[in-house]
Order: structure tokens, then sequence, then C-alpha cells
């Protein structure tokens, strides 16, 4: 409650029985029971503290013979008009003078004024509606201007009690029973509801009833205060509101309608009492109760001012509100808006402050706009302060106040992160409402039970959820201008500079709050794109023990060196960051650009748990792909040797990587591997494995280059090795050398010449390089004549039986040879006799074609006197010409057109 | 004054762009494909009465479009729902990879009361492509789902109809759990004209 109106006593003890009063400007008209009228002059006070002046200005004891019931004024005509003695009459208001009485209204009980200005062909008139009622009917006249145009009488199924225009077209009209909304036009009545309750009123309840109950909370049954008034009928009572809106009287409450007849508001006033009468001063409902009078806010329905008045029974509508018992008028005039809202402010009663800023309108209030933003703030503050977080934080967030203001409303585990500068400008301090008390209560901390602290904490997050991406969205259009100009604006710079700030307050106090109440949320903020404060986030973080979130948000940061450490230092923690696979999971997302990290931090996980640290080079990821395979190489090379070939078996045979640097180093490496291993005698399976892996390798391999490293290998040992290598050189003797006399292994020479025989090459015939070094032995050693002749034996045909004689040793029995010059000579049968067929075959082909050249040969043309060439019809006489293989003749000349239009292509 | 109660179940799809959000939904609803591509702007909903556990739901379903990601939808378009659906396209690696942020972002937009319990149901469509083509397999896609609390995973395809209705219909399931009960008021209109309305007629 405030004070909306000051009271102020205008007539006391008047002689007269006052019957009705009436206002106009300054001038307060009272009609008495005995007729007379009298006129006042009243002045407003210009200060608080002045008296209200009053001047009694006529008074016209013989104005009209019986009481004056009703007094009103038709501006646009210049009468005034009053009720009296069943009659409407009309009076000039300057002289006072009868001008005329409306014989027709003889019976009238009571009228209703209303004049609009409307459009009317294009030219704004003032339309006038004057209805009267007489017993049952109701006549209207109309003016325009000044223009008296009709009358028109409407049949009303009751006495009229009451009524008042809505527009110019309807009229809502209060019966004993109900109230009903005529549309003059159509003349169509529709009922609207019942001024009394069902219970109270008996059968009468109809159906539209029901919807009222809805409206109407029945306050007056539940209490049962009605109660003792038993049979007392609700009076019904009518009251124009702004923009076409009536609010009508329901027993303790007043309902407000529109023109349509539909409900407009939510729910009704309750008063405190049955009014007797109802008014309404912008924005106020006025009512006068038995024994006071009651001021309330329409839109809220607060009661906002009651005063104490015996007796008082006449109240007049609008700006200036005047209330009369029988010999008393009172004149209530508002205090202005500004003074009522600062007092509302003052009393944290926000919400009516709000309330009245926005009924009122704005040309009464100095910076309207500002102030109604800074009170909200304040409510939005003061319903903080009273613990009712989910509103003030849907406020503060439709207002979309700074979020450091709402944050530093939360204690230091919330709000610490907020620069000092920003908890000093936390209440902004409105032009003309005085906020210093209010700003006192704001600065102290607000305490908060754990539970409240949660729920606050919950709204917060929702409030900053909003927020963040509010902030976000303006940056990026921010950037989006930026980046459309190609110059910089400094302010803009500034701007983007602001907003990453309180997106760096903004989320930091998220991740707080996520801290606090869910946990599992802050891996999810710091995942996303974030702005969070990264040494609050340290901070909070390592307090916590969420390192997996920690490394998150490093990683986002691209703060890897960090994160790197981090997760070296955890790694011995129990827990899911335990181990070097959280490292290898890292380094594997991170690509070449952050090579040297990888190596740096590769290392102590590739000493720890090789096995499983191996994977940042050698699994499937689109990552380890890029990196530089020879810098990975060189850097595994140094670290251990099984590592490195690895490495390489992962890049030869898995990725088909060709480069023979590659190959060459894995060779080098397995060499090395074996000399490693074969220091100790442990180690022989290892070596074994190591030696076949080797030789398949020589073997499938055709990028290293055998020349580097045969000079590598030990001379005393890798004979196989070295004869794959020699192989590949092409020095087959050297090689076939090493399978006779350092492996014995006869078999693998003859497999190796079957491996390397090229028939097409007979200057390097294996085979007689292998029999060579059988029987050619060096350092005069015996010929080695058994293996040479099952060579010959077995693969005699592809050896020159005369090369072999000259390297038989003279003492070769004849009949070992037999075999050799079995095949040796059937196969040379075998030649010569395909060699016999080839040439004859050749011989007959060449018939063939001389047969077919004869043929063409015999072809000939004759050229007659006759002969005509097709194409230009001319003769070919002696003229070159040309054959076409069809035997049309044209001139040499015709050929090419005669070809072009497609006969027979030559 | 009569008021039905009704229980409506708030459903959001995200994933990437092109990944067939809207297919899903339409092939759901409408039962129709179409193999044009058709970006979503801003956000659409179509309206679908299920059957859940003997209970008549309805469920509204919200189509994102995914190349905005969470730019245009304030956060009010995220509260209060009851399940939210992450879409991949198995034959597209990426779609995949940011499933994890898709979520990550709901998370904090819809900040949902219990964000440990919120229903997701994760599809992974087009699976009627020819198998070469896919880039992720059902194995990897159920790891991260068990790793990310057990999430239900389907593998659909919205062209051939292929398991859209069991993965919808866990949807309803799912979020029905989580529903608070949204009363839908349906006032009866408020009629204040009524049969003692009269025509007096002209008193001419």
């Amino acid at each position: 409650m405030h004070d909306a109106f000051k009271v102020y006593t205008v007539i006391e003890k008047l002689p007269h029985k006052i019957e009705s009063i009436f206002a106009q400007g300054d001038k307060l008209y009272v009609g008495t029971l005995y007729g007379t009228l009298l006129v006042y002059s009243v002045r407003e006070p210009l200060g608080q503290d002045e008296a209200i002046s009053v001047t009694l200005m006529e008074t016209l004891k013989t104005f009209s013979k019986k009481a004056i019931e009703q007094i009103d004024i038709i501006k646009a005509v210049g009468v005034l008009v009053t009720l009296s003695d069943g009659y409407v009459n009309l009076h000039d208001l300057e002289s006072f003078a009868l001008r005329t009485q409306l014989g027709e209204t003889r019976g009238a009980n009571l009228f209703s004024v209303f004049s609009k200005i409307e459009i009317q062909d294009g030219f704004p008139q003032v339309v006038t509606r004057l209805a009267v009622a007489v017993r049952r009917k109701v006549i209207v006249f109309s003016w325009q201007d000044s223009e008296f145009m009709s009358t028109k009488d409407f049949p009303v199924p009751d006495r009229v009690r009451t009524m008042e225009w809505v527009g110019t077209q309807n009229l809502c009209m209060g019966f004993d029973s109900e109230y009903a909304l005529m549309d003059c036009r159509t003349s169509v009545l529709k009922t609207l509801f019942s001024p009394t309750s069902p219970t109270v009123q008996g059968a009468l309840g109809s159906t539209l009833e029901s919807t009222l109950n809805t409206l109407n909370t029945f306050s007056s049954l539940a209490t049962g205060g009605l109660m003792g008034f038993g049979s007392k009928p609700g009076k019904p009572l009518i009251t124009r509101l702004p923009n076409d809106e009536i609010l009508l009287g329901k027993e303790n409450s007043s309902i407000s309608v529109g023109v349509d007849g539909m409900p407009k508001r939510k729910k009704g006033i309750e008063w405190s009492g049955m009014p007797e009468e109802l008014g309404y001063s912008s924005p106020y409902a006025v009512a006068i109760l038995s024994r006071h009078i009651e001021i309330r806010n329409i839109e809220t329905r607060e009661l906002v001012q009651s005063a104490e008045m015996p007796h008082a029974r006449l109240l007049t509508q609008g700006k200036l509100l005047y209330i009369a018992s029988t010999s008393e008028v009172w004149r209530l005039i508002p205090f202005s808006f500004p003074q009522q809202i600062d007092e509302l402010v003052q009393k944290e009663e926000y919400q009516e402050a709000i309330s009245l800023i926005n009924q009122i309108n704005p040309v009464l209030l100095d910076e309207t706009v500002d102030t109604l933003g800074k009170i909200k703030t304040l409510y939005a503050h003061h319903l903080f302060r009273t613990h009712q977080y989910e509103k003030s934080l849907t406020l503060f967030s439709e207002l979309d106040t700074p979020a450091a203001e709402v944050i530093g409303l939360y204690p230091a585990v919330i709000s610490s992160h907020l620069p000092p500068k920003e908890l000093e400008v936390v209440s902004p301090k409105p032009g003309n409402v005085d906020l210093n008390e209010a700003n006192a209560k704001n600065t102290q901390p607000i305490i908060m039970s754990t539970k409240e602290l949660e729920d606050a904490v919950e709204c917060l997050i929702r409030f900053l959820a909003d927020k963040r991406q509010k902030i976000s969205k303006s940056l990026q259009t921010l950037q989006n201008n930026h980046d459309s100009f190609s110059y910089r604006h400094s302010n803009q710079e500034d701007e983007a500079e602001d907003h990453l700030q309180m997106l760096e307050i903004v989320d930091t106090a998220l991740l707080k709050s996520y801290m606090m109440t869910h946990e599992r949320l802050v891996g999810s903020l710091l995942r996303v794109n974030n702005h969070c404060n990264p040494d609050e986030t340290e901070s909070l973080l390592l307090k916590h023990k969420k390192y997996k979130e920690l490394v998150d948000f490093y990683r986002g940061k691209q703060l890897h060196r960090k994160a790197l450490e981090l997760l070296k230092t955890i790694h011995a923690n129990p827990g899911e960051m335990n181990g070097v696979l959280p490292t290898v999971n890292y380094l594997q997302r991170l690509g070449v650009d952050h090579l040297p990290l990888i190596l740096e931090f590769g290392t102590w996980i590739l000493e720890l748990d090789p096995e499983v640290a191996m994977k940042i080079f050698i699994d499937d990821e689109p990552e380890i792909d890029t990196l530089p395979r020879y810098k990975i190489m060189a850097y595994l090379e140094r670290l251990s040797l099984d590592l490195c070939v690895a490495y390489l078996e992962h890049v030869i045979h898995e990725l088909g990587d060709k480069t023979s640097d590659f190959h060459n180093t894995l060779v080098v490496s397995y060499l090395a591997q074996i000399q490693r291993d074969s220091s100790s005698p442990d180690n022989e399976e290892d070596i074994l494995k190591t030696k076949a892996k080797l030789l398949q390798f020589l073997d499938e391999s055709t990028s290293y280059k055998a020349e580097r490293i045969l000079s590598r290998l030990p001379v005393d040992s890798c004979y196989e090795e070295r004869a794959i290598l020699l192989s590949r050189i092409g020095q087959h003797d050297q090689a076939l050398n090493i399978y006779v006399h350092k492996l014995n292994n006869f078999q693998a020479a003859e497999e190796y010449c079957i491996k390397n025989f090229n028939s097409n090459d007979p200057t390097k015939n294996v085979y007689l390089l292998l029999l060579k070094v059988y029987l050619r032995p060096p350092n005069r050693e015996k010929p080695m004549l058994e293996p040479a002749l099952d060579i010959l034996t077995r693969h005699g045909t592809h050896i020159d039986p005369s090369a072999v004689m000259s390297l038989l040793p003279a003492s070769t029995r004849i009949d070992q040879l037999f075999k050799f010059f079995e095949k040796s000579i059937r196969e040379s049968n075998k030649t010569k006799h395909m060699d016999m067929i080839v040439k004859n075959m050749l011989k007959a082909e060449r018939l063939q074609t001389q047969e077919q050249l004869t043929f063409y040969r015999s072809r000939r043309v004759k050229i007659t006197e006759d002969r005509m060439c097709p194409k230009c019809n001319k003769r070919i006489g002696n003229s070159v010409f040309a054959v076409f293989p069809d035997g049309v003749v044209v001139h040499y000349s015709c050929k090419e057109t005669m070809a072009a239009m497609g006969h027979w292509r030559t | 004054m009569a008021s039905r109660k009704k229980v409506l179940l708030k459903v959001i799809i995200l994933g990437e762009s092109g990944v067939g959000k809207t297919s899903l939904m339409n092939q759901y609803v409408n039962k129709k494909f179409s193999n044009q591509y058709k970006a979503t702007i801003g956000a659409d909903f179509l309206t679908k009465e299920v059957l859940v556990d003997d209970r008549l739901v309805t469920m509204q379903i919200w189509d994102t479009a995914g190349q905005e990601r969470f730019q245009s939808l304030g956060v009010a378009f995220y509260r209060g729902a009851d399940c939210c659906v992450l879409v991949y396209d198995v034959n597209n690696a990426k779609s995949f990879e940011t499933l994890e942020s898709w979520r990550d972002e709901f998370l904090i937009q819809a900040s949902p009361r219990g964000p440990e319990n919120f229903p997701f149901v994760v599809i992974g469509n087009k699976i009627d492509m020819e198998e070469s083509k896919r880039m992720i397999s059902q194995k990897r896609a159920m790891a991260w789902c068990q790793s990310k609390g057990n999430i239900p995973y389907f593998e659909t395809s919205a062209k051939e109809a292929i398991n859209v209705e069991q993965a919808f219909q866990t949807i309803a399931k799912n979020a029905l759990q989580q529903e608070v009960e949204v009363e839908i008021d349906f006032p009866d209109p408020i009629k204040i004209d009524s049969d003692t309305s009269k025509d007096f007629g002209c008193a001419c």
C-alpha cells in the first residue's frame, strides 16, 4: 500500500442534502434534494502543504422543483444535463437557462452521456450520445458536433438500474438480475451475468454463472463473510475504463469486460466488502464501501489506499475524483506519479511500481522507460533477496542485466572471479528515483543455506546458459561485420574485447555452478568452445581432482604442454587417467603441427610402456598419417632399436611405403638387432626370428639398396643374406659361390638358379655359372663333379653342351653324361624340328601373300571416250584420275569431295 | 470446468548438416522419403500420437538445422525437452565425431534438471548405402554410446524405413520416463452470450 491520493475536504456541513455531483475542469456542480444547483470553483493546491481553494460561484435555488438526481455535461453542445422530477433537462452551461426539457423522457430514472471524436466522411467530429432509461426502454439521443441528429428507442426487459456507454455504439446496462450489453446499431441485447452470485440469488443460476466461477474466486463465499447479508442482492455497478473496457460489480468483486462481452482480465478485483459505488480514476479503481473507500490497482488488484469516509455515497468518474456524502464533498488529488513510484520503491513494492508505470501515460513520467528497467532490476534484486531465485533470475534474464551484476549476488564460491570494479557498479542509479537505500540493501551479502544456494545456482545456470548464447551471438555478428569491412573500427574491436570479457565472466561462473550442482556438465562445458578463465579453471579443477576435464580444457585452449605435463604427473594415480593411455590418446590427436611436443612427451611413455605408447605412431588415425616419417624414424632410432624396427615394419608393411631409406634402415636395424642379441646365448630364439624376418624382407622388398647394405654385412656371417644381396646386384657367381662353398647348400644353389634363370639373356646363364662354381673351384680345390652332374641331368637343356664340355674334367666317365647328352640331343632335335615347322609355315604364308598381291595388281579400269566422272559429270579423258576400291573412277581432283560425301574411305 | 490431462513429449533432433534428421522425422511421421536434399532453416516440428505402455502420448518432434549449430535457436528452444536424439551418418566420420559436441552443447543450453539422467538416443542413419562406403562401425558407435552412460543406439535408414519406428518408440518411451507431467489446459471458451439474448426489434 502507498498513498496514491491526498484527500482534501472541499465542502463541509452543507445544509442541503447532496443528491448528485459532477466535476468538469475547475468546476464542481452539486445538485441537492430540493432542486438547488451549487457551482463551485475548486483550485488545486500548488504545493503539498497548501490548502485547497474552494469558491462558491453560483447558487441556483430554483434550478428545479425536485431533487437533482444526476448531472452531466455535453460540452460540444454547451449544455448541462440534469435529471430531475423524472425528466432530463438541458440547461445552458453559461447562463444555466433551461434550453430544452426532453419531453419523451418522462419517467426517466437514469441517463448516461458519452462523447467521442470520430472520423466521419474524412472529418473529425464529436459524436455525442445521451442514453436515457425510461421504465422499460432506453432512449438514445445523438449529436454530431453541436447538431442534434436523432433519437431512437430501445425496449429493454427490465428497469435499468445503471448504465454506461462502451464506445459510441454499445451500451452496457445493469438490471436487478443481470448485466446486458446492447449494440445500438442492431438492437441486439447480449446478456452477460448477474450481479449476484447464484447461491444468494437462488434458482436463477444460468450456464453463464459457471463461466464466471472461473473469474470470480468466490472469496466472499469462502470466508462466509457475505452470508450475513443473506438475501441482500448485489447492486449492479458499471464503470467505464479506458479502451472500451467496463468494470462490472458482482457482489464483492469487480469484473472487467470488453466491448464484445468477453472478460478482459483473468481475475476480477476483490474488494473487502460489497461496493456501494464504483469509480475509475486512472489507473485506479475506486469503490465506496459501507464505512470507507478503497483504491485498487486494476492490473495487480492490490489494495493501494483506503480511507475512512463515513456515509460516502457519491463519486465522480475520471481524472477529477470527488466523493460526497449527504453533506460533505472530498476531493482526492493524486500524488505525482514519480512520487508514487518513489514511495513504492522505498517500500519495496516493485511489482506495484512496475504496474503503475506500465499503465500511465509516459509523458507523466520523466525518463519513464529508463526508470522502468531500473525498477525491474531492483525488483529482480528484491526477489533474489527474498529467496525467490527462479523469478528473480527469469526477470534478470528478461532485462538482460549484465552477468557480472547477477553473479555478484552469489557468494564467493561462485563470484570470486569477478573483477573488483564490477562489484562496485552492481546497482544502477536511476535519475528521478532515489535508490540509495535500496542500493545499500543490495550490497549486503545474502546469506543462504546450502539447499538454497543450490536452488539459486540451478537458476543461475539457466541464466548463464542464456547469457553466454546471447553474448556469443552478438560477438559473432560483430565479427562478421568486422570481416565484411576491410578497415578496422577501433570501437568495434573494443566492443569485441568487452564481449570476450563478459563471456569469460559468464563461462567461469557457469563452470563454478556446474561444479557445485552438476559435476557431469563440467566436462561438457570444457569440451565445447568456452571462455573460462584459465587460472580459475585450473585451480578449481585441480582442487576437485577433475583431471580429465582439465585436460579437455587445456586441449580446447591449445595449452598442450600443460595438458601433457599434467597427464605425466598424474599417470601413477589410480582412476581413469592412470597409465600411459590417456597421454597416448592425447598425442594421437595432436598432428604434425605439434611434432616437437609429441616427440618430447612420447619419450616417457615409450620408455614406460612401449607397446601401448607406440600407438602414437602406428594407430589408424588421420592425424598420425600426417606425421613426417623420417623424423619419427630418426627419433625412434635414437630411443630404441626395437621401436624403430616396429615403426618401420608398420610403415613398410602396413602403409606400403617404398622409400628406400626406410627399407635400408630396416635391414640395418635387423642386422643390429642380431648383432646385439648374439652377445648373449639366451637370445637364440630372438635371433632366429629376426633372421627369418630379415631374410624374408631381403627377399621380398625391392626398395633397399643392396650395395650399401653389402658393405655393412659382417664378413664372417650372414652368408645367406649376402647371397640375396649379391644376386640383387647381379653378382650371381659370387652368390652361388656362397651357397656352394660357404653354406654347402646345393639345393639352395639350385633353387637360386631356377629363380634367377633368364633364357633371354644367354650371357648370364646362372646354370653355367653354377657349373663353373662346382667344376672350377677357387684355391685349386677338387672339382665337385657329383653336384655338377646333378645339375646337368636336371637342367642340362638350359646349358650349351659345348660350354659344358670345356668345363668337364677329362676324367669324367661318358656314361655319367649319358642322361645329359640324351636330354641335350633330344632338346636340340626338338628345337630343330620346331624351327623347321616354323620355317615351312612362314614359307606358306609368304606364298599366300604373293598370291594376294598378284590379285590386287591385276585389277584395272578402262577409260574410254565416254567414261564420265560421277562427281562432276565431265569426261575423264586424259585427266589424272582416281579409282575407288569399288571400281568407281573420278577425276583426281574430285576424289576428296567424293570421299567427303561418304563414298568409300580411301 | 473441464480439463484434460495430456502428456506432451518434446523431442529434439540434433546432428551435423545432411545426416538425415528431417528425413527421419518425415519417415516416422509421414511415412515419406525424398531423395532431394533441402537444408532445414531454423527449426520445425511435427507431432505424432504414440501409444507408449498403453498410454497415449503426443510426441512433438523438433527438427533443427544442422548447419547453424545452436546459433539461431535460443536456450528457450531447448528447455523443457524430454529427449534429445543425436543423429549421424554412418558413412561420414565427421558427423560421428561431432556427436559429442552436439551432446555437450545441448546439455549446456538446455540445462536439464538432472543432466546425469537426461535421455539421449543415438541414431546412425543411412545404412542403406553400400557397405564399402561405411566409415563408422557399429562396434565403434556402440562403444561411444556405452561410454556416455549407455545411450540407446539404433542404426536406421530413413530411405528404406529400416528401424525408424523402433528408434522412435524407444525415444518416446525414454522421453516419457523423463517427462514432468505437462498439463495442458483446454479451458472451455468463456461464453457470456446465451440463449436469452433477444432482438427486441426496432422501436420506431
